[in-house]
């Protein structure tokens, strides 16, 4: 058998768990079969599989324990192999199978705990950036504002969450200890973000969200404040680009639109 | 009182040393990681930089996947090469083996047969590896639990031959070469023998276990103990072979407190000295 076929023999006895093409080409040697042979295999991936989706799963593997966890992934990853050799950037399609997973249809801020570990996860691994220096904000003139392209920074996420997952998320690290957050108080608008070495996460209101997701979009600053203005006709406009200068929201070399 | 220099022995870092490391400063040779892991901005690279500070780094990769019949992926190639660049490490190693194949990433070490074929894709895979890096690299051998029927020659005799025609030299990681006597029924010294003292270039060691099925074993390369004594003593005959050659303690899970590691560091370190104090005499 040539090595192509071969491998694609071996990659379809681990991932399907069917093993009748490999098996045949195995030696037999000693007194271990080549079907345990193989298992030793298939027990190693599976297994660093489920553990490098508990550790950047770990808070939604808390809601529902380790045995329902382990039981889920294990039916996510045959048709969710890695498709590279980096072991920490898998699992990006667990949030959406976790939402058609049918036995965690109870738990229905389920997904948005996964998603935002999922975005967590993204933000702690974003390459490094340097963030608006004061001295690029220092050169604009008021009037240059509104045509100005302000991009945010790499490690930045955003996301809107029927269920205030990040309550749930610090409830979980703490392992159960505090007060359980009140699921049912409504929609939250996050955003992660790793300013230097430590990775943040702050509530936004729906306009400055709005704002923020505009602006990611590569709208101009008129267009962004235009959509939060929308949103909220008090928005405070000097209040949101003082916050986020200082938060290091935005990443070095503005852009003006031409 | 100076602390002595181990200069040929190194050891893996993992994240859970990264502050033990840097507040303790442990008297080792030098630093292994794998690449892989510093794909990424953040916390794991600004340890590494700090780490690079005070010892020299290898890379040890798990990624390149250089026996898939596929070719070497060249996304994955430039990212080891940006790294590289940036690090500068004193050695890079990759293993004889193989995990891509179609659109799927195995996260593991898998076998392919020792013959002529194999032979052809792994030098192709590592000549383009090579010339992207602008660096030779180190190929390990493997912890195998099977072997094919389309094998023509032995695992050494395999290994030396594309050592010879790729110009790479070899990693020899002697608990592998012990995991591989068990499971396949050959003589690990007899392996040592076969290969050449000029195409070593690091030496690994380890620790396994010990998996029971019906009516045998298998030893499985964890990498989750400490070194065991058969494997030390082949260790011994592996540095009177080949001399003192760098030696790494690999530790990737299980990860006890680092003063173990350095403790495992050495023990190693003790027989080198012996060998050097021998070459002198």
């Amino acid at each position: 058998m040539k090595l192509h076929e071969l491998q694609h023999n071996f990659m379809n006895a681990i991932v399907d768990n069917s093993p009748d093409l490999l098996i045949p080409r195995i030696k037999i040697c000693g007194n271990v079969s080549p079907a345990e042979r193989l298992s030793v295999y298939r027990n190693n991936i599976i297994g660093h599989l489920v553990d490098a989706l508990s550790d950047t799963f770990s808070a939604t593997r808390k809601l529902v324990g380790d045995d329902f966890f382990r039981s889920m992934v294990k039916q996510f990853i045959p048709g969710n192999m890695p498709t590279e050799a980096d072991i920490n950037r898998y699992g990006a399609y667990l949030p959406s199978f976790i939402r058609q997973y049918a036995p965690a249809q109870s738990l229905p801020y389920l997904a948005d705990m996964a998603y935002f570990e999922w975005l967590w996860n993204e933000s702690f691994l974003a390459e490094d950036d340097a963030a608006l220096a004061p001295e690029e904000i220092a050169m604009l003139s008021p009037q240059q504002y509104p045509s100005m392209h302000f991009r945010l920074r790499t490690s930045t996420r955003l996301m809107h969450a029927g269920y205030p997952v990040d309550k749930l998320w610090h409830f979980c690290e703490a392992n159960g200890q505090g007060d359980a957050p009140d699921i049912n108080m409504g929609d939250v608008f996050l955003l992660l973000m790793r300013p230097e070495l430590e990775l943040i996460t702050l509530r936004l209101t729906r306009a400055e969200y709005l704002l923020l997701q505009c602006l990611s979009c590569g709208n101009t600053f008129e267009v962004s404040v235009g959509h939060a203005l929308q949103e909220d006709e008090y928005f405070d406009i000097a209040a949101f680009v003082t916050k986020h200068f200082e938060l290091k929201t935005f990443q070095a070399g503005l852009i003006q639109d031409q | 009182m100076q602390p002595i220099q181990k200069d040929l022995v190194g050891i893996g870092l993992r994240s859970v040393h990264y502050k033990a490391l840097l507040d303790e400063q442990p008297s080792i040779g030098w630093l292994e990681v794998h690449p892989e892991n510093y794909f990424c901005g953040g916390a794991h690279t600004y340890y590494l930089e700090k780490a690079r500070e005070r010892y020299p780094l290898s890379f040890h990769a798990v990624g390149l996947s250089l026996g898939s019949s596929e070719q070497v992926s060249r996304d994955h190639l430039q990212k080891l090469k940006m790294l590289a660049d940036r690090f500068e490490p004193i050695r890079i190693s990759d293993h004889a083996s193989w995990s891509a194949s179609g659109n799927a990433h195995l996260n593991d070490l898998l076998p392919f047969p020792y013959n002529q074929e194999s032979i052809d894709v792994l030098c192709r895979n590592i000549t383009i590896t090579q010339e992207a890096l602008g660096h030779i690299i180190l190929l390990e051998n493997p912890s195998t639990y099977l072997s094919f029927f389309e094998s023509t020659m032995s695992e050494p005799a395999f290994l030396v031959e594309v050592a010879r025609r790729s110009g790479c030299g070899l990693l020899l990681d002697v608990n592998n070469i012990y995991v591989q006597a068990h499971n396949h029924g050959s003589d690990a010294y007899l392996y040592l023998d076969s290969i050449p003292r000029d195409l070593v270039g690091e030496i690994h060691l380890a620790g396994h276990i010990r998996r029971q099925f019906n009516h045998g074993s298998l030893l499985v390369d964890t990498h989750n103990q400490c070194v065991c004594d058969e494997v030390w003593d082949l260790y011994i005959a592996a540095i009177q072979r080949f001399g003192a050659v760098p030696t790494l303690i690999e530790w990737d899970k299980d990860i006890p407190a680092l003063c173990v590691l350095v403790g495992e560091a050495e023990k190693a370190e003790a027989i080198l000295k012996q060998e050097r104090n021998h070459e002198a005499a």
